[in-house]
C-alpha cells in the first residue's frame, strides 16, 4: 500500500527522472542545432483517398509527385479502397498528378504543394469523369486493372530463353503524355481536328485505328519463335510481327498496318515498322507514307510490361514523338469479335462540330 | 435470278485481284527438294510432339465443267476469280442430289435478304465458308492456334489449353473454338454461332449449330480438312464436308480493308 510519504518520494524521483531527461535532450538538441555534420530533417509525406464523382474509391492507378526542384518522381498504387502514401520526400515544393484512368477518368494535376519536415499531408482527390462520363461498363480499364492488381510471378520465357511476350494485356496512356513538335501545317491540321472533335476520323468510318498500338484497349500477344501475332478489337484485328530475321520487302505497297520485324536486344523486343499508307491518324495527327514506327517492349515480370512507341515522320514531325505506356497483364479475359460495320448506328451521329 | 444476285453480294466482297502484291519469302523452315523448290511431299513439320500445321492454305479451287454444274451456264460469267474457291463455298449442300439434301422444308433458303443490312458486302463470312474461299494463315502456338484470313476476317482462334466450350457463349459471327489432338489429328469443336448463312446460297445456320472440324496435315503440301455440321433447327442430320486445302509456301496473305474505299453497296440489289 502506497502511504502518502511514499507517493511523495515517488512523485520526487519522478520529478527527478524528468528533469534529467529534460536536461539530456536539451543538450542533445543544442548539439544536434549546432552539429557541423549534415543534419537530416525528417522526411515528409503525402496521403489521401482517391475517389471518383460518384463517391467510390478508384483502386490500383498511380500517383505520381515531382519535386519541382530537382525533377525527382516518386509514385505510389491507391489500394483496394482508393489510398495511397507517398513517402520520403525532402521539404519543398512538388506538382503533384494523377493520370488519365482509361477512357473514364480526367487527368488530376495540383501543382505547388508545399511539404514540411515531418509532415503529412493530407490530399483526397476526387477525379472528374472522362469522355465516357463514367458510363457503367463502357471501360473495362479501371475493373481490369483492379481485378488482376496481384498479378505476380517471374517474366515467363520461350524455350530459347527469350522472354515470351504472350498474354493479354491491358493497355493505358502515357502517364505524362508529350505533344509532338509538328511541322506548321500537320499542327493546324490536327488542332483542326480537336476543335471538330475527330469528325470523319477512320474509326467513325470504321478504319483501321489501333496502330501503333496506343490507349487503355486491350492488346493479345501471341509468339511464336518466329511470328509474334498481336490481336486487338479494331479493325483489321490482327498484325504481323516477323522475328525470323527477315527485311522489309523491297517492293512493298503501302497498308494501312505496315510492314513489322522485331529483334532482340537483350530482353527488350525492338519492333520496326515501315509502309505504310498515309491515311491513318496518329491521335489527332496525320501522316505520310514516310511514318516509322519504332517500339519496345520489355516486359518487366508476370504482370507488368514497359511499351514505348517512338514515331518518326519528317513529313509531320520536327522530333520523333515518343510515346511510353504501362501495360497490365489481364489473365483470364480474352478478345471479343469486333465487328464495326454491323448495325453501324453511330456513323450518322458522329457529326464532329 | 434472285440466287444470282445473292452470290455476286457474297463473291463480289472479296479481293484479291490479280494485281495484288504477292508476298514472296522463302522461309528457312520450308524443306527443299535439289533443285530449291518447296518439298510439298517432305513430311509435315512438328511441334513438342504434335504436327505444326502452321502455313498459308487455299481450298483447291473447282475446274470450269464443276462451276457450269454448280452454278448454270452462265456461272462463269460472273468474272469472279474462283481459283482458290471450294464448292462448298457456294453451295454447302453441293454433294446431294436435288431433292435428297437434309434440310428441313421450314428452312429452305430465303430468296431475299431478311434485312437491308444483309447486303453489306462488308459483314464476315463466318465458318466454314472463310477457308474455302480466300487463302487462311494459320499460325500455330503453344496454348492456341490462330487463323487469318485473307478475306474479311475476323480471325479465329482455336484454343488448346484444355478448356471446355462455354456453357452460353455470346453468338459470334466466327464462334468460339477448342481444340484437341486425337493422334494426328486436331480435333476442333465451335459452338456460340450467330445466325450466319453456310454459303452462298444462303443455307440457313441456327445459333444452336456446331461445327466438328478435323485437320490432319498429310505432308508438307497438304491439309485434309473433314467439316462436320450440326443444327437439328434446320437439318434432318448432321453432314459432312471434305476438302484438300494446298499449301501456299514461303508466302503470306494481305492486309484487306474492305470497308475503306467501298463503294459496292449503293449499286447492289437491296
Amino acid at each position: 500500500m502506497m502511504t502518502a510519504r511514499t507517493r511523495l518520494l515517488f512523485r520526487r524521483s519522478e520529478r527527478r527522472a524528468q528533469a534529467l531527461a529534460a536536461l539530456l535532450a536539451a543538450l542533445l538538441g543544442a548539439f544536434l542545432a549546432t552539429g557541423a555534420h549534415a543534419q537530416v530533417e525528417p522526411a515528409a509525406s503525402i496521403s489521401g483517398v482517391i475517389t471518383d464523382p460518384g463517391n467510390e474509391a478508384v483502386p490500383a492507378i498511380p500517383v505520381q509527385l515531382k519535386d519541382t526542384n530537382s525533377g525527382k518522381m516518386y509514385t505510389a498504387t491507391t489500394s483496394e479502397s482508393g489510398s495511397y502514401v507517398l513517402t520520403g520526400m525532402a521539404p519543398g515544393t512538388y506538382d503533384l498528378s494523377v493520370p488519365a484512368v482509361g477512357f473514364t477518368l480526367e487527368r488530376f494535376e495540383k501543382s505547388g504543394l508545399v511539404l514540411r519536415a515531418g509532415e503529412t499531408l493530407r490530399l483526397d482527390i476526387p477525379m472528374v469523369w472522362a469522355g465516357n462520363l463514367g458510363t457503367p461498363g463502357d471501360d473495362p480499364s479501371i475493373y481490369l486493372r483492379s481485378k488482376y492488381a496481384r498479378t505476380a510471378g517471374p517474366v515467363p520465357r520461350m524455350p530459347d530463353g527469350k522472354p515470351d511476350l504472350s498474354g493479354v494485356w491491358n493497355g493505358n496512356d502515357d502517364r505524362n503524355p508529350q505533344d509532338p513538335e509538328a511541322l506548321p501545317a500537320a499542327a493546324a491540321l490536327a488542332k483542326q481536328r480537336k476543335e471538330s472533335q475527330d469528325k470523319d476520323s477512320p474509326s467513325t468510318h470504321c478504319l483501321p485505328s489501333s496502330m501503333p498500338p496506343m490507349g487503355p484497349l486491350l492488346w493479345k500477344l501471341v509468339q511464336t519463335p518466329s511470328l509474334l501475332v498481336m490481336l486487338f478489337e479494331d479493325l483489321p484485328g490482327v498484325r504481323q510481327i516477323y522475328l525470323d530475321g527477315r527485311a522489309h520487302p523491297k517492293d512493298w505497297k503501302p497498308t494501312w498496318m505496315g510492314h513489322s520485324v522485331g529483334r532482340w536486344e537483350g530482353d527488350t523486343l525492338v519492333v520496326e515498322t515501315v509502309g505504310f499508307n498515309n491515311k491513318s491518324w496518329l491521335g489527332d495527327y496525320s501522316h505520310t507514307e514516310q511514318l516509322h514506327v519504332i517500339e519496345r517492349y520489355t516486359r518487366r515480370d508476370l504482370g507488368h510490361m514497359d511499351v514505348q512507341v517512338v514515331m518518326e515522320d519528317p513529313g509531320t514531325f520536327l522530333n520523333p514523338w515518343t510515346v511510353n505506356m504501362v501495360w497490365n497483364l489481364a489473365p483470364g479475359e480474352e478478345m471479343l469479335e469486333y465487328v464495326c460495320t454491323e448495325n453501324n448506328r453511330d456513323v450518322t451521329h458522329l457529326v464532329g462540330k | 435470278m434472285r440466287k444470282w444476285n445473292l452470290v455476286v453480294v457474297f463473291l463480289v466482297g472479296f479481293a484479291p485481284c490479280a494485281h495484288a502484291q504477292w508476298l514472296n519469302y522463302p522461309e528457312a523452315r520450308t524443306p527443299r527438294t535439289k533443285d530449291g523448290k518447296p518439298d510439298l511431299s517432305a513430311p509435315a513439320p512438328r511441334m513438342k510432339g504434335k504436327p505444326d500445321l502452321s502455313g498459308v492454305w487455299r481450298a483447291p479451287g473447282e475446274t470450269e465443267a464443276e462451276w457450269k454444274q454448280l452454278l448454270g451456264p452462265h456461272g462463269l460469267d460472273l468474272q469472279i476469280d474462283l481459283e482458290f474457291a471450294s464448292r462448298y463455298a457456294v453451295n454447302i449442300l453441293a454433294d446431294f442430289k436435288p431433292g435428297e439434301e437434309p434440310l428441313r422444308p421450314a428452312s429452305a433458303p430465303v430468296p431475299k435478304p431478311a434485312r437491308p443490312e444483309a447486303a453489306n458486302p462488308c459483314l464476315p463470312d463466318s465458318v466454314p465458308f472463310t477457308g474455302f474461299v480466300e487463302p487462311i494463315k494459320i499460325i500455330q502456338a503453344p496454348t492456341e492456334l490462330v487463323i487469318l484470313s485473307e478475306g474479311k476476317g475476323p480471325h479465329r482462334q482455336i484454343y488448346t489449353d484444355g478448356r471446355s466450350l462455354p456453357a452460353d457463349p455470346q453468338p459470334s459471327w466466327m464462334g468460339y473454338s477448342v481444340g484437341q489432338w486425337q493422334g494426328d489429328t486436331l480435333v476442333v469443336e465451335t459452338a456460340g454461332f450467330r445466325d450466319a448463312p453456310l454459303d452462298a446460297f444462303q443455307h440457313p445456320r441456327s445459333e444452336a449449330m456446331g461445327i466438328t472440324e478435323r485437320y490432319r496435315r498429310r505432308d508438307f503440301g497438304h491439309m485434309d480438312l473433314e467439316t462436320t455440321m450440326v443444327d437439328p433447327k434446320n437439318y434432318t442430320r448432321p453432314f459432312t464436308v471434305k476438302v484438300t486445302l494446298h499449301l501456299i509456301p514461303d508466302s503470306d496473305i494481305q492486309e484487306y480493308i474492305c470497308v475503306d474505299n467501298e463503294r459496292d453497296r449503293s449499286h447492289m440489289d437491296k
